[in-house]
């Protein structure tokens, strides 16, 4: 959000979710400016996404670039009714650099540190500018769900999501057997569906 | 759904899975459509954890640095330029859709592992055209006898609490059903099936309770149609 304009961190978050999400099904009608508006509205999150799964800075450029080209071509298929904009945007850049990252056979990134997103010792943590725009209810379900998880399982989850790791990667990670992460892993699964689906 | 496909599915929505175990959750994802639809819901509740990324803003010249391609980015529904069905008569609307199905052909889903050594065959593609009163953009089909697939622009409007079931429907003009098709899916949408509709058969969509179909035939509105033809 640096790059726009002085007032856009005084809008909150509904209104510039509906501005992306405008300026997204603009592009899809192949609008340049409203491309420009999408990048400058999302990059910094996107490129936040590269960078960690990619873990290297030449990469992460590279793999952005091609992310937009992507949503140049796809904004057409983005049903504002139906996603988040910055969900489905920064969706398009996880799948990409995973892709790069297994493709190029890159070992995972180094661990950053716990996510405090959905860190269960802090309550109600103030989501930084860009998560405002997908805070919702589902996504508060989510959060309060996954502190209901024990410690290591809820870390695997979201380490394995936001990385981009696989079974054998978060097990090395977290130096555990693959048995053992397994199990653990596909225990707490259960718990988070059962929870996400009962949990109104 | 047993515990252990729940459990499947998630770990494909995460992408825990690696060689044999995620290519055969792919398969079963294209074949299973409930799979599916548990898949679909995995992902669209795990995006929430999208939250955790920081943001980092980029290189000043990444932006200048992307070109884009001066036509219309493929996949243009072409609800959105509006013409009254002229793609009969090969108006622009036409072309959109001749662009999206170009796109489907030239950017398969990339989860798909390649058919080894396939049999050269023409894909085989449909426009299915909305119904009268549906508000539903035409909806480009892709019929892909190498891979056993459907492919579909998904687009679909569909009313909560209801699913997209796609039908074919042969010359002794009974449908069967191909599959449901997952709200929250991933786009393009993909159906895999054993009995792919063939040249002049009709394709289409009917909204249907949760589950589909109860009775085997569409019982709900039917929201759009159009005859399958080879590819030119």
């Amino acid at each position: 959000m640096a790059e726009e304009s002085p007032q856009a961190a005084d809008e909150d978050a509904s209104t510039r979710r509906q501005r992306l999400a405008a300026a997204l099904v603009a592009t899809g009608l192949a609008d340049k400016s409203a491309f420009a508006r999408v990048y400058r509205m999302s990059s910094a999150k996107l490129y936040g996404v590269c960078l960690r799964i990619c873990g290297e800075r030449q990469a992460a450029e590279d793999v952005l670039q091609e992310v937009y080209l992507i949503v140049w071509r796809r904004a057409s298929s983005f049903d504002p009714l139906r996603s988040s904009p910055i969900t489905w945007l920064a969706t398009i850049a996880r799948n990409r650099a995973i892709d790069w990252r297994r493709a190029h056979d890159r070992p995972p990134p180094a661990a950053v540190g716990d996510d405090a997103a959905f860190d269960g010792d802090r309550p109600d943590p103030a989501p930084a500018a860009d998560d405002a725009m997908i805070v919702d209810e589902e996504a508060d379900r989510l959060r309060r769900c996954l502190t209901l998880l024990g410690e290591r399982p809820r870390r695997a989850i979201s380490t394995a999501f936001l990385d981009g790791l696989t079974y054998s990667e978060v097990a090395q990670r977290e130096g555990v057997p693959l048995a053992t992460m397994k199990s653990t892993v596909r225990r707490a699964l259960l718990e988070l569906r059962k929870c996400m689906r009962h949990d109104a | 759904m047993t515990p252990d496909d729940q459990i499947e599915a998630a770990e494909l929505a995460l992408g825990l899975l690696e060689g044999g175990d995620r290519a055969a959750a792919l398969e079963r994802m294209l074949a299973d459509s409930d799979f599916a639809m548990e898949v679909a819901w995995w992902r669209e509740k795990l995006a929430a954890l999208i939250a955790g990324y920081d943001a980092v803003v980029p290189p000043a010249d990444v932006l200048a640095r992307i070109e884009l391609a001066d036509h219309r980015p493929a996949g243009t529904p072409v609800a959105k330029v509006r013409p009254r069905w002229p793609w009969f008569a090969g108006g622009t609307a036409a072309g959109a859709i001749a662009a999206t199905l170009v796109a489907l052909v030239a950017f398969p889903a990339p989860q798909v592992a390649p058919p080894v050594a396939p049999p050269p065959a023409r894909p085989l593609v449909a426009v299915l055209v909305p119904a009268e009163g549906a508000d539903q953009p035409p909806i480009a089909a892709l019929v892909d006898r190498r891979s056993g697939s459907v492919r579909l622009t998904a687009t679909i409007v569909v009313p909560a609490d209801r699913v997209a079931e796609l039908w074919r429907i042969g010359s002794d003009k009974v449908p069967r059903p191909l599959g449901l098709l997952a709200p929250g899916a991933l786009t393009p949408a993909l159906l895999k099936n054993a009995r792919l509709p063939g040249r002049d058969e009709v394709l289409a969509i009917s909204i249907e309770p949760q589950g589909g179909s109860p009775t085997g035939k569409p019982t709900g509105a039917v929201i759009a149609t159009g005859a399958v033809v080879d590819m030119t």
